[in-house]
């Protein structure tokens, strides 16, 4: 139901009105009345009936989007019959992280408009931040009795599903052994693909286009050139969301770092589902942190909305650790590259890496913590303990190495892309990305 | 319902312009008639009057210090009829919705306002040139439209069914 009350123009004149008669019999000059008068005259004149309860809808032109795109949020304010209110404001307050980019904020509805049952504010946003929340919240000022009564309302769309933006990155980290399935990574077999792979003396059958002219004329018999198989890779992505926020680095900074370390991850993801759906492999991801959540590898864009719907639950909190027994085969098949975002400082989530190395799974680990505890000023003393923070972190990628996990560090302003660049090196003697197996 | 805090007074330009204008006018009408003292009053009320417009008190911060100047003016009837009309014409105007487009029509709109007031305004003064200004049946009266003003403002009571 709608609250009518005084609007601050009635509240004004009456304060100035009796401000004036409370100063006329003060100093006792009576014509400090003719400052009331015209206070008191608009006063009386202003309707008392109160008008029809105005009924808001708000909806959004779609459900979901990616970070930076934009939506419309449309509000409908539906007069019903009899006398409409004078006039009709809506404004949208947008959420944090959420920018308006067409529109006036407030937009004014007079009677002209009002008359026909309903008028409807459009505003055009773009949500900057991923998760799963309204663009804004609609608040309709109506007024009515010539300005003397206000009703305010305040109406939100259904959430929105704001996806990462995943990042332009090549597929080019693949496990040692790929899938029989076909592909655009070169596979070890040779096979029907485009890639060289060596020669081999021409056997009946061969086609003639595949003869290396130069080879066989330099040792005078027939030469053919290999292929490398095409084949399809699987990849898992793996977030450790136990933020420093509930580990052991605690504190208010904790959460924001938190969230930082939770925004690379979640963009980081994004872009590798992307990348390598769009090569038809397969991704899946498994979400450590709260409750344990995980998506099968699978190919498709279908995939990709469904590993990017995971990723917007990556936030809730929980001090249950994690237990990789309880994911299936299926949703970590065996030989999978493991591609894991981590900012390596919950001891949860280290236990869970290391539980997965030696199941004998290629796993690559990005840390993704760029700030070092604690980001504000620093008491006196902490020196040490920040040395003694930096020697354990020093210690836990020590111990990945030992484990054979490559531990890469997403420092700022770097592309995925290059942040995994030394991994696809390939070493000495081998064609293969320099990915353990 | 919360009453959310970001309900700000925001016009458009024209109109912001005119409303400061009316505000410091407002404010310093009765300063030719007003003691010296009085001024830092009318300044207060002149910055109160510019804030108004982002901030919901202001208008009645300027009209509380352009009535404290009138109180202790020696300013006859017209003048202190001209400020109320003055008063009036200033929170209207201050009111202004959000996002108008074209002030024109909602300008016709406030008109029964001010027609109201001229006439309430011109009653008093009427009032005042038939020599009762010394009986206190004027402020008597004055006090009797306060509490009608007030009456009128109160929150409506809603019954069911209504």
């Amino acid at each position: 139901m709608t609250r009518w009350h005084p609007s601050p123009r009635a509240r004004n004149l009456a304060t100035a009105a009796l401000l004036a008669l409370i100063a006329a019999i003060v100093t006792g000059h009576a014509a400090m009345v003719l400052l009331a008068a015209p206070a008191l005259g608009a006063l009386a004149v202003m309707p008392r009936r109160r008008p029809p309860d105005p009924a808001v809808t708000v909806t959004l032109s779609a459900t979901r989007c990616f970070e930076g795109e934009e939506v419309t949020v449309s509000a409908t304010v539906g007069v019903p019959g009899g006398r409409p209110p004078d006039e009709i404001t809506a404004e949208l307050v947008p959420a944090p992280r959420v920018a308006l980019v067409s529109g006036t904020a407030g937009q004014t509805y007079g009677p002209a408009v009002l008359r026909q049952g309903h008028a409807t504010a459009t505003w055009v946003v773009r949500p900057d931040r991923w998760g799963r929340y309204p663009p804004g919240a609609v608040l309709v000022t109506a007024r009515a009795g010539l300005g003397g009564v206000q009703a305010l309302i305040r109406a939100e769309a259904g959430p929105l599903e704001i996806f990462p933006r995943p990042a332009r990155m090549r597929p080019r980290l693949v496990p040692a052994e790929l899938l029989r399935r076909i592909g655009e990574h070169a596979g070890r077999a040779a096979g029907a693909g485009v890639e060289f792979a060596g020669l081999r003396p021409y056997q009946p059958g061969d086609q003639l286009r595949d003869v290396n002219r130069a080879v066989s004329i330099r040792r005078g018999q027939l030469y053919v050139n290999q292929r490398a198989a095409a084949r399809a890779a699987d990849l898992v992505i793996m977030i450790d969301a136990f933020g420093p926020g509930e580990g052991p680095v605690g504190g208010p900074v904790g959460g924001r770092v938190a969230d930082r370390t939770l925004d690379l991850a979640v963009h980081g993801a994004a872009t590798l589902a992307a990348a390598y759906l769009r090569v038809s492999d397969r991704a899946g991801i498994v979400v450590l942190g709260g409750a344990l959540r995980w998506l099968g590898p699978a190919h498709g864009d279908r995939q990709f909305y469904q590993i990017a719907g995971l990723l917007l639950q990556a936030r809730y909190d929980s001090w249950v650790p994690p237990d990789l027994d309880r994911i299936p085969r299926t949703a970590l098949p065996p030989g999978t590259l493991v591609v894991a975002f981590s900012p390596l400082l919950d001891p949860r989530g280290h236990a869970a890496l290391t539980d997965l190395r030696r199941r004998g799974f290629p796993l690559i680990v990005v840390d993704t913590l760029r700030d070092e505890p604690p980001a504000g000023p620093r008491p006196a003393g902490a020196g040490l303990a920040l040395r003694l923070w930096r020697v354990d972190r020093a210690a836990t990628r020590s111990a990945l190495h030992a484990l054979g996990v490559p531990v890469l560090r997403w420092a700022d302003d770097a592309e995925l892309d290059s942040v995994l660049a030394p991994l696809r090196r390939p070493p000495p003697g081998t064609r293969r990305p320099a990915v353990p197996s | 319902m919360n009453r959310p805090a970001l309900v700000r007074l925001r016009r458009v330009p024209a109109l912001s312009g005119a409303t400061a204008v009316l505000g410091l006018l407002t404010v310093a009408w009765p300063l030719a008639w007003a003691p010296a003292w009085t001024y830092p009053v009318a300044g207060l009320g002149a910055l109160a009057a510019l804030a108004g417009l982002r901030w919901r008190r202001g208008p009645a911060l300027a009209v509380a210090a352009a009535v404290v100047c009138c109180a202790f003016s020696v300013a006859g009837a017209f003048v202190l009829a001209a400020e109320g009309l003055f008063i009036l014409a200033y929170l209207v105007a201050a009111d202004a919705p959000a996002g108008l487009g074209r002030p024109g029509p909602w300008l016709r709109r406030q008109a029964p306002l001010l027609v109201a007031g001229l006439i309430a305004g011109g009653a008093v003064l009427a009032m005042e040139a038939v020599h009762l200004a010394a009986s206190a049946w004027i402020t008597l009266a004055g006090l009797a439209a306060a509490v009608a003003a007030y009456l009128i403002a109160l929150p409506i009571s809603r019954r069911p069914g209504q």
